[in-house]
């Protein structure tokens, strides 16, 4: 479904150039749960970028259901991360002003879907996620576990055939963190969707149907 | 998308904007408005003469030496005056003041000039259409005489001027005085009764300012003022009294008395200057606000491209916010500066701000403007990062 054939990114830094990624190849198939492994710097998060049309990359190809990525402009990248992706990031990277609800229904506010609309999408999803009692509430009147689960409801309002996680559990306690990996694992079974996580702790990875291991930029 | 921080500076700077902005403009459109009313007023007074008795020594250009004409010296400069020339004395009794009843009461704190009726379109003014030319037993008198006796044009009984009524025939506004020569002979309050015509005036108590003549048309002003020299010459040889002599100046001949006075010219300077300094502040404001607030919301842009939102759907949303909180500055600034500008009029004496839509439409305008280009710039740079990029570059939440 997806497919890294020796994808090279490199960055400017103050020190000057620094290759990110090093000729990465890799392939997720359809319905997959895929953990990247690795020390922290090596590449994984630039990885799930690139897989979710966030970042570009130097040189190599990167497909999409056989389509070739290089050929997408800013805008068709766009619908295809509204059409095809959902991200969940260890940040939350909730926004402030916005109550539980309104976070989660972003994404349909960009599919131009009515506003009457969402409540229909987005509350089964709270209810899943047990914040529907929370749904007024903004995101600094959350714990952290609740506001990961609001980003995993935003990630999934869009209804996206790939989710991409990015150390999901990296700011929450082991209690948290396992609730939230159920919750992905089960989703992912639940909706068939295919599944690409970060991660640097080896029990989150054992969640994954497979895992890869990254250093300095290459999959060993 | 704006913090509310910066939401509240925004639309406070654009207000401060607009106020400034009000402000330099009403300055420069008051300067041009004098200009043009200096103008037109040099233009008119080109058009007229004023013959007048004055002590010999008394530099030209100014009507503050002269020396009233009695009524016979008055008739002998009427003579002199060349048929066709249209003129009007302006007339008042020094020595014994009128008694002026209305209603059987005694009016007081009337000053009575007494004219012809060509005054009136010597002076600009006109009859209301109804009423027929002013004659015998017609008077004319100031709005200002109507205020000070609590009555409105319509309603006010016939006066009485020493026992001969009269029938308020017109009402004008004295205007502003246009030089320091008219000045010095009334004020623009003053209560002012224009008796008509002057023929009736009691010869023995009347004296006359002066007579103010209007260029015929079909004179050159090299041909006026050869014509007013004649007159001067003419008058001068047979009623010549040595020190007192009669002179005919054209009005243009008082420009000198027309000129702005130095403290009007800085005021001007001086708000101009204020008001540019303050639009400048307001736009450096607004774009390190919009900077700044743009800059720090880099994540939120992030956010919503990951959540599936494009940079137009980005730059749309950004047009519209911004949109409203210059409309709700511009408005706030509105109504600031119409207050201001009410209360600036009365506490500066020698300055008049003009308010009007013009003004505040194009400082609103300039301002919207200042606005949306100070935001856009920086708003660019967002439009050519990368989403990852644009996500990393801020603290976590």
């Amino acid at each position: 479904m997806l497919s890294l054939n020796h994808i090279e990114k490199s960055y400017r830094g103050t020190g000057g150039k620094v290759e990110a990624l090093k000729g990465v190849d890799l392939e997720v198939s359809k319905g997959e749960f895929l953990a990247i492994m690795g020390k922290s710097g090596c590449g994984k998060s630039t990885v799930l970028n690139i897989l979710g049309c966030m970042d570009g990359y130097d040189s190599g190809t990167y497909l999409i259901e056989e389509k070739d990525t290089k050929t997408l402009d800013r805008k068709g990248k766009a619908l295809l991360r509204r059409q095809k992706f959902g991200f969940v990031f260890q940040a939350f990277h909730l926004l402030p002003e916005l109550t539980v609800f309104q976070n989660a229904a972003l994404p349909l506010a960009y599919k131009k879907l009515p506003k009457s609309k969402w409540r229909a999408v987005v509350l089964p999803l709270l209810e899943r996620l047990d914040l529907a009692h929370l749904e007024n509430r903004r995101p600094c009147e959350l714990s952290g576990g609740e506001q990961q689960r609001t980003a995993i409801a935003r990630s999934l309002a869009n209804d996206p055939e790939v989710l991409l996680a990015d150390e999901p559990t990296g700011n929450l306690d082991s209690e948290n963190s396992e609730r939230v990996m159920e919750l992905l694992a089960g989703l992912r079974l639940a909706g068939r969707k295919t599944l690409v996580l970060v991660t640097h702790d080896v029990k989150i990875a054992s969640y994954a149907d497979r895992v890869v291991e990254m250093r300095d930029g290459r999959i060993v | 998308m704006l913090k509310p921080i910066y939401r509240f500076f925004l639309i406070a700077g654009m207000a401060m904007g607009v106020i400034t902005g009000v402000f330099f403009l009403c300055s420069f459109q008051r300067q041009l408005a004098d200009q043009t009313a200096a103008e037109e007023a040099k233009r008119a007074m080109a058009q007229s003469a004023v013959l007048y008795r004055t002590p010999k020594e008394t530099p030209e250009n100014t009507l503050l030496a002269l020396n009233s004409m009695s009524l016979s010296e008055c008739e002998r400069a009427m003579e002199a005056i060349p048929k066709g020339w249209q003129y009007a004395p302006i007339a008042q009794r020094f020595r014994d003041t009128p008694v002026i009843k209305a209603e059987g009461l005694v009016l007081s704190d009337v000053e009575v000039l007494y004219s012809t009726p060509s005054f009136f379109p010597l002076r600009g003014m006109e009859f209301p259409e109804e009423e027929e030319e002013p004659a015998a037993g017609f008077c004319a008198v100031s709005q200002s005489f109507l205020e000070a006796h609590g009555w409105e044009q319509g309603t006010v009984p016939t006066l009485e001027i020493d026992g001969v009524p009269k029938k308020i025939t017109a009402v004008f506004t004295v205007a502003q005085a246009a030089s320091q020569t008219e000045f010095s002979l009334l004020s623009s309050d003053t209560s002012l009764l224009l008796v008509l015509p002057y023929e009736e005036a009691p010869a023995a108590s009347t004296e006359v300012f002066y007579i103010l003549l209007q260029k015929p048309e079909e004179l050159s002003q090299t041909e006026f003022r050869a014509e007013l020299s004649s007159i001067e010459e003419t008058l001068n040889q047979k009623y010549g009294e040595g020190e007192i002599l009669f002179r005919a100046q054209t009005g243009s001949d008082f420009e000198a008395a027309l000129s702005p006075k130095a403290t009007d010219a800085t005021t001007f300077l001086g708000i101009v200057f204020l008001a540019f300094l303050g639009e400048l502040l307001a736009g450096i404001n607004l774009m390190s606000l919009a900077s700044a607030g743009i800059l720090e919301n880099r994540r939120h842009f992030g956010i919503k491209l990951a959540a599936g939102a494009s940079y137009g759907d980005l730059f749309r949303e950004f047009l519209a916010e911004l949109l409203a909180l210059c409309a709700k500055g511009t408005l706030l600034g509105m109504a600031a500066s119409a207050i201001l500008v009410y209360y600036a009029n009365r506490a500066v004496d020698d300055f008049l701000f003009l308010f009007n839509g013009y003004t505040v439409a194009a400082s609103a305008c300039v301002m919207v403007l200042v606005c949306l280009i100070s935001s856009y710039l920086p708003f660019r740079q967002i439009l050519k990062e990368e989403p990852a990029a644009l996500l990393q570059k801020e603290p976590n939440t």
